[in-house]
């Protein structure tokens, strides 16, 4: 078996491959634990969890791939790929054609475009600022005080989203407290957030050369007003998967298993690519 | 997991160099105590240190003191204080570092820094030097001369452009002669533009060396080592010996089919300066990849000779004149820097580009986003774009730059560069290529 192991800002998530199953590789079990401080301590109770869905002993794990911020972390790790290479590679295997990948994490977002060989063409990250990406959202639910779970739900009961033009995390606190101030609706700011959102991921999704629809990924992805908000913007069919947060660590699986066939002397296919990089 | 590699060789050129700079420091650590011999405060692209040696005098480079702090994890503290003064947080963080540095009386030497004989703007291609300069005069109290070097708007100079800026170097000469207290010597002027010849013509032939397979020579982290002696010690025969030593030591690695790497996997060029607060890092980005930097822009800042150009003894003031119009980097403009970029990426067989964007660097860093465009769209040139700045640590986010170049090499890996599997560079340029770009003859 091969475990993938996405150490993100928020939270470790892990993927349990069946190495035996060939192209038609399944998942066994998942496992998903907040980060915390001690990266190696939370990823194993990450795998414990997916071993246990798996109903499989540690022992049948015989290799590790790690993926996410936190990649080089764990010294029981076999490889390590960062998550925009585990991305495209997850993404593809749940969708053969796709070719533009929008991934929102915790910090980070990532904007990045396939070739026909399903290789990375061209990535795009946003930089130190978090004002695109997960931690965000967290923010302005925490300050309107709802459930982050209802959030994507909730903004889609809005009636006129009212827009947060600030390109700063914490100026656009200041105007969330401005709109509370004026008697706006929770629904409608919130739809305005992600309506913001959208804004950023669709001017990173640009320069990366999107070309049709979109495969959105990563803890994000779950929240409809979101998936909604990117639909309007972009005029194009947004698919999120069933388990939209674990595919960069099911992508690092595939890879690490990819690796350990080729070390076994099969073959790897490869692809041209004209890679751009941001 | 990605193989980790020797990083670096460590030779004669490495000690004498030490050496070199170390000497420097003590020559300008001399004047500070004893005010002899006169210093005179450049900016390194296009600097004319011919007609300093002329008359012995020692150059103070600012960008180098700054970048030494920044090594040495010293920089902020300076940078810091220059901002209290006033000193806009986007400005250029050399600035910043270099006059919050003087203020507070750091040296980044054991020694002290002179209060130079002469502060010398040879703003050649950045404006922000104009300022830099006039406040450096005022704040150490030293006379100015302004050299006004023509931004290159065509291929080359007009020959009114040459004139202009051969008068101009005529009025410096009286100025020295004032200072120092010698007469201008025409002999040794010819003398030092010969030296230089000579440091031009080993050092483009270390650069072509960078073309082999391995290449011997990192065009980008060692190009940094021989920067120093190449714009202090140019046009001395001190620069001419260590000069020589270098080639020799690098040419007897290319015989030996010694590499930077043992096992080199991806050639790279590299456009913009190091992040030099996280030096060691970002040099470590590229050795886990085995990835040699093999032609640089940076390493051209100072002057651009691997492509033919040469000072010439023959008509000294003007060899110094167009090296400060046309045959440095910063003075060129944008079609030229395209073509500077794909001659090296087609001639020194690299894979990929890596653009580094510095931040409080507008002037030079604007339109790299359209460079990127052009090299990936046009030339199908994989091409990687980061941002962080060359002297202020805050502004380097460590993990996200690690996680762009493994990407980036990844992506490389993937697609088989490593293999020798086509990667559409070296192609003719696309439909959209602009017909004005030229290759520089």
């Amino acid at each position: 078996m091969i475990a993938g192991i996405d150490i993100g800002s928020g939270f470790i998530k892990t993927v349990i491959l069946d190495d035996a199953a060939g192209r038609d590789a399944a998942v066994l079990g998942r496992g998903q634990v907040r980060t915390g401080v001690d990266l190696e301590k939370a990823a194993r109770q990450a795998l414990a969890l997916a071993l246990d869905e798996a109903a499989l002993p540690a022992s049948a794990i015989a290799y590790v791939a790690t993926t996410g911020f936190g990649r080089y972390s764990l010294g029981f790790r076999d490889i390590q790929i960062t998550e925009i290479t585990s991305g495209a590679r997850g993404v593809r295997f749940l969708y053969p054609g796709a070719d533009a990948i929008l991934d929102i994490g915790g910090q980070s977002t990532r904007a990045i475009s396939l070739n026909p060989a399903g290789k990375v063409a061209h990535f795009k990250t946003n930089d130190k600022c978090a004002a695109g990406s997960g931690s965000f959202i967290v923010r302005a639910a925490k300050y309107l005080q709802i459930p982050l779970e209802q959030a994507g739900d909730l903004a889609l009961q809005a009636l006129k989203p009212q827009p947060i033009s600030s390109i700063c995390a914490v100026l656009a606190e200041s105007e969330i407290i401005n709109h509370v101030s004026a008697g706006t609706s929770v629904e409608d700011i919130l739809c305005g957030i992600y309506e913001s959102l959208a804004d950023r991921s669709s001017l990173l999704l640009k320069r990366v050369g999107m070309r049709r629809d979109l495969v959105f990924i990563g803890g994000v992805a779950r929240q409809q007003g979101m998936v909604r908000a990117l639909e309007q913007r972009l005029g194009v069919r947004v698919d999120v998967p069933p388990h939209a947060e674990f595919v960069c660590a099911l992508g690092a699986a595939l890879l690490g298993l990819q690796r350990r066939r080729a070390a076994a002397g099969a073959s790897m296919s490869l692809g041209g690519s004209c890679i751009a990089a941001e | 997991m990605a193989d980790t590699a020797k990083s670096e060789y460590r030779g004669e050129i490495h000690s004498r160099q030490k050496e070199l700079m170390s000497a420097w420091y003590q020559r300008l650590d001399e004047a500070a105590r004893t005010g002899a011999p006169a210093t005179v405060e450049l900016m390194i692209s296009g600097n004319c240190v011919e007609l300093l040696e002329a008359f012995d005098a020692v150059p103070l480079y600012p960008e180098i003191n700054a970048l030494q702090l920044a090594i040495r994890h010293q920089s902020l503290e300076p940078i810091l204080l220059a901002e209290e003064l006033g000193y806009a947080a986007d400005n250029c963080a050399y600035v910043k570092a270099d006059i919050g540095a003087l203020l507070k009386g750091i040296s980044p030497a054991a020694g002290k820094l002179p209060k130079p004989s002469l502060v010398l703007c040879n703003f050649v291609g950045c404006n922000t030097y104009i300022k830099w300069f006039e406040h450096a005069a005022v704040f150490q109290g030293s006379p100015l001369y302004m050299l006004d070097v023509p931004f290159l708007r065509a291929d080359s100079p007009s020959r009114e452009d040459v004139t202009y800026v051969v008068r101009q170097l005529r009025e410096v000469v009286k100025m020295l002669e004032a200072i120092t207290g010698r007469k201008f010597d025409y002999g040794r002027f010819r003398h030092a533009v010969e030296c230089s010849r000579r440091v031009e013509d080993a050092w483009s032939r270390i650069k072509l060396l960078a073309q082999r397979r391995p290449s011997p020579f990192d065009a980008y982290f060692d190009a940094i080592t021989l920067m120093g002696p190449l714009y202090v010690y140019r046009a001395s025969p001190a620069g001419v010996e260590f000069f020589d030593i270098a080639l020799r030591e690098l040419e007897a690695r290319a015989a030996r089919g010694e590499g930077v790497y043992d096992q080199e996997k991806f050639r790279v060029v590299l456009e913009g300066p190091p992040p030099y607060p996280y030096f060691r890092a970002f040099r470590d980005m590229f050795a886990k990849w085995r990835a040699c930097p093999v032609a640089s822009t940076y390493s051209t800042v100072g002057g651009l000779w691997e492509f033919g150009f040469r000072h010439d003894a023959e008509d000294p003031f003007e060899a110094v004149a167009l090296h400060m119009l046309e045959h440095n980097l910063t003075n060129r403009n944008f079609l030229q820097r395209y073509a500077q970029l794909r001659r090296y990426v087609e001639d020194w067989n690299a894979h990929g580009l890596i653009i580094h964007f510095v931040k409080s660097c507008r002037l030079f860093s604007a339109g790299q986003g359209d460079m990127r465009d052009y090299f990936t769209r046009v030339l199908g040139v994989p091409t990687l774009y980061i941002e962080s700045d060359l002297e202020d640590p805050r502004y380097f986010a460590e993990a996200q730059t690690k996680n762009r170049m493994d990407a980036f090499f990844e992506a490389l890996e993937h697609a088989g560069a490593h293999r020798g599997l086509p990667l559409a560079v070296s192609g003719p340029a696309g439909p959209h290529a602009n017909p004005n770009l030229k290759v520089i003859p």
